[in-house]
């Protein structure tokens, strides 16, 4: 357990007003001004700004409240607690595991704290295809900086760790440029183990930032607690039904009925669009819980003769968008390369085979090195994502069929990919691919990678980047809510998180969500009559 | 797996037990809520043993340790997932799920390694969706259970957590 100081524990001790789980009973009904559903990028910012800008809030979370003396660095611990479906979390053929948080702070408190501004091109599409006037670069600008000033998103100019290096060190032979990955941070340990919840609270998420200010100006948060539904007459929403759940999400007996002047819905890309559905809110452009995106992201792995130790050091610090940018944005789908941090579990579910071959790669670990890919989905006409779908009990599932199109990427992106590694002084490279061999040189791992028959299942595709279901639009029938984040057909119903966007992003989307929240956050506010308030600045 | 699929699957193997006689009533759950029934336990086991050939330890003491360490993954999924489990577990423990899906007339933990890893492959390069997720799933959820534990980083070369 860690020793430093814990600053949720010293908050309960100030008297937060938690409910719910260890915290006690939800009591049977609650009046606020506004119901935040979801705790995650989107939740906890608009918890801040609204309840500093005066507004009664309350958060309410389906997991639990952990923090720093609770993490543990190790996945056992950390993938039940803090994650959706124990990091499991399948597509309906099983065929892309999606890594999702589901704890105080959401996916917040378990990513690798990559931090990037929407792309100007993604900005374009949406100003073109979606009637997103108001969204170009100059005019996101001011919340994007808020978003970063709060949350301490600068430069990281520690020496990136080796398992990013090669991706510095081969695309440089190639002549590709490699930029390093801004972070937000605060004081970092540079341990490594950001996907297990950050031990020492250097990682700026919402965890020890928005919630906590919004716990201090007065909000209240309900823990382990499920919205049910929404219940709504077709132009407003009336109440939440909400219940217990334990730490598997199963529904404990008791329940909670929330009236609000505004509801706030931030539960994420997958379980956002599923309320909505279950509540069977107004959709008559049907276009709700469509349009998902993952950014399916593929990956090889190489070994090196000298140790990478992917477990340690920053995630995440290098990055390449050379195969974003060299092509037509719907065009082939291009993609965006990074390296991942390797944690035992995680890699041993990932990597192909079993028995004798699975532990003789396994114990080359120390030497393992992996990129991967995340192809920028719902740009192409046949690279158009998902859709979320409910399953017999109510609980959401993402229909995400892999199309020709993204298989392409899929090909396309291992070989950049292996070339890379190959460059950087890989001994060998295998793709995520069952029936990949281990190819000793990159004109065998080009010629192996060209003969790989790319279907679902057979290649690892995972995802840790849900967006888009309740996208925005500037006209009704392009999409499920307006520019401001208002649902159109419910008028005290606003989305916060990344299911508004139109399209994957085409990076780590958090300070997408970030800015853009900010940006309609301050928005809500004038329109609920508070007083206007910035995140910073 | 996919649930509808699995569904399916599993509705065609108690019609085959009607077919023999109405001997549903003989259909053990390999799996009840999260615990492994002892069925359930033999089946799993001897998959584990397949999955984590040359990785896992010989003897009950560890294969009992892990089996209780799935007990543990199993518990932390949703409900739904954890009925998509039970039809899984089902369907290893029980004659007709064995001989449909992997082949295998006996019991699993009557059979070699090697036949459960044959069993294994061809599940493996199916061409139906159906019979790769069935692999996938035993063969992740032995992987995630066995190599979250401390006891399988030394066969790595994970030194484990670095200390606050």
């Amino acid at each position: 357990m860690s020793s430093l100081p814990d600053p949720i524990q010293e908050g309960l001790k100030r008297g937060w007003k938690v409910r719910g789980a260890e915290f006690g009973a939800l009591p049977p009904e609650i009046t606020v001004d506004v119901a935040i559903i979801g705790s995650g990028a989107g939740g906890g910012i608009t918890a801040e700004m609204l309840s500093r800008a005066g507004l009664s809030v309350l958060i309410i979370e389906e997991g639990p409240l952990r923090s720093s003396s609770h993490f543990k660095q190790r996945e056992s611990e950390a993938y039940p607690q803090l994650y959706q479906e124990s990091a499991g979390r399948k597509t309906a053929d099983k065929a892309i595991t999606i890594l999702q948080g589901r704890c105080v702070g959401g996916s917040t408190t378990v990513n690798w704290t990559s931090s990037f501004r929407t792309p100007p091109s993604t900005l374009a599409f949406w100003q073109q295809h979606f009637e997103l006037k108001d969204f170009g670069v100059e005019q996101m600008a001011p919340w994007f900086a808020q978003a970063e000033a709060r949350l301490n998103v600068s430069d990281w100019l520690t020496e990136p760790n080796a398992n990013n290096s090669v991706l510095e060190r081969g695309a440089a032979k190639l002549g590709i440029k490699t930029p390093h990955i801004r972070r937000n941070v605060k004081g970092c340990w540079n341990l490594g183990s950001c996907g297990m919840g950050c031990p020492t609270n250097a990682k700026q998420s919402m965890l020890v930032t928005t919630v906590p200010a919004a716990l201090d100006a007065g909000a209240q948060l309900f823990v382990q607690t499920r919205v049910q539904r929404l219940q709504h007459d077709g132009k407003t929403v009336q109440a939440l039904h909400c219940v217990p759940v334990d730490l598997s999400s199963a529904a404990q007996s008791g329940g909670c009925v929330v009236k609000a002047r505004h509801v706030v819905l931030a539960g994420g890309a997958i379980n956002s669009p599923a309320l909505l559905l279950r509540s069977q809110v107004p959709d008559p452009h049907s276009l709700l819980g469509r349009r998902t995106f993952l950014h399916p992201t593929v990956a090889t792995s190489a070994l090196f003769a000298e140790r990478i130790e992917g477990w340690a050091g920053a995630p995440q610090s290098i990055y390449t968008d050379h195969y974003l940018e060299t092509q037509a944005i719907d065009g082939p789908v291009g993609f965006k390369l990074e390296a991942p941090p390797l944690y035992p579990t995680i890699l041993a579910t990932t990597m192909a085979g079993y028995g004798r071959p699975m532990l003789e790669q396994l114990s080359q670990y120390p030497h393992t090195q992996v990129l991967l890919a995340l192809l920028r989905d719902g740009f192409h006409p046949e690279a158009p994502g998902g859709r979320v779908q409910l399953r017999g009990d109510g609980s959401p599932v993402l229909d995400y069929p892999l199309t020709a199109t993204v298989m392409d990427g899929v090909r396309r992106a291992h070989l950049a990919m292996a070339e890379i590694q190959f460059a950087a002084g890989a001994r060998s490279v295998q793709a995520l691919h069952e029936d990949s061999g281990q190819y000793k040189s990159w004109a065998e791992a080009k010629a192996g990678i060209a003969a790989l028959d790319y279907r679902p299942l057979s290649t690892r595709v995972v995802s840790a980047h849900v967006m888009g279901g309740c996208n925005l639009a500037g006209r009704e029938g392009l999409g499920v809510c307006r520019p401001d984040g208002q649902h159109w057909q419910l008028s005290n119903l606003s989305v916060h998180d990344g299911s508004l966007f139109p399209t994957s992003i085409g990076a780590n989307p958090q300070l997408s969500i970030y800015g853009l929240v900010t940006r309609l956050s301050h928005g809500l506010a004038n329109r609920l009559g508070a007083k206007a308030v910035n995140l910073a600045g | 797996m996919q649930r509808r699929t699995l569904l399916k699957l599993g509705g065609a193997t108690a019609l085959l037990f009607g077919a023999a006689g109405g001997l549903a009533l003989l259909w053990s759950p390999g799996l009840k809520g999260s615990q492994l029934t002892p069925a359930g336990r033999l089946a799993l086991g001897a998959i584990a043993r397949a999955v984590l050939d040359g990785a896992l330890p010989a003897g009950d003491a560890a294969l009992n340790r892990h089996l209780n360490h799935l007990e543990g993954v199993f518990a932390a999924m949703p409900p739904a997932v954890q009925a998509e489990l039970q039809q899984l577990m089902g369907l290893i423990a029980n004659a007709p799920g064995r001989l449909g899906l992997l082949g295998l007339a006996g019991p699993l933990h009557e059979q070699s390694v090697a036949d459960l890893q044959s069993a294994l492959e061809s599940l493996r390069h199916s061409r139906l969706g159906l019979r790769q997720q069935v692999y996938f799933a035993l063969r992740d959820l032995n992987a995630a259970a066995f190599y979250s534990q401390p006891e399988a980083w030394q066969l790595i070369g994970y030194p484990g957590p670095r200390e606050i």
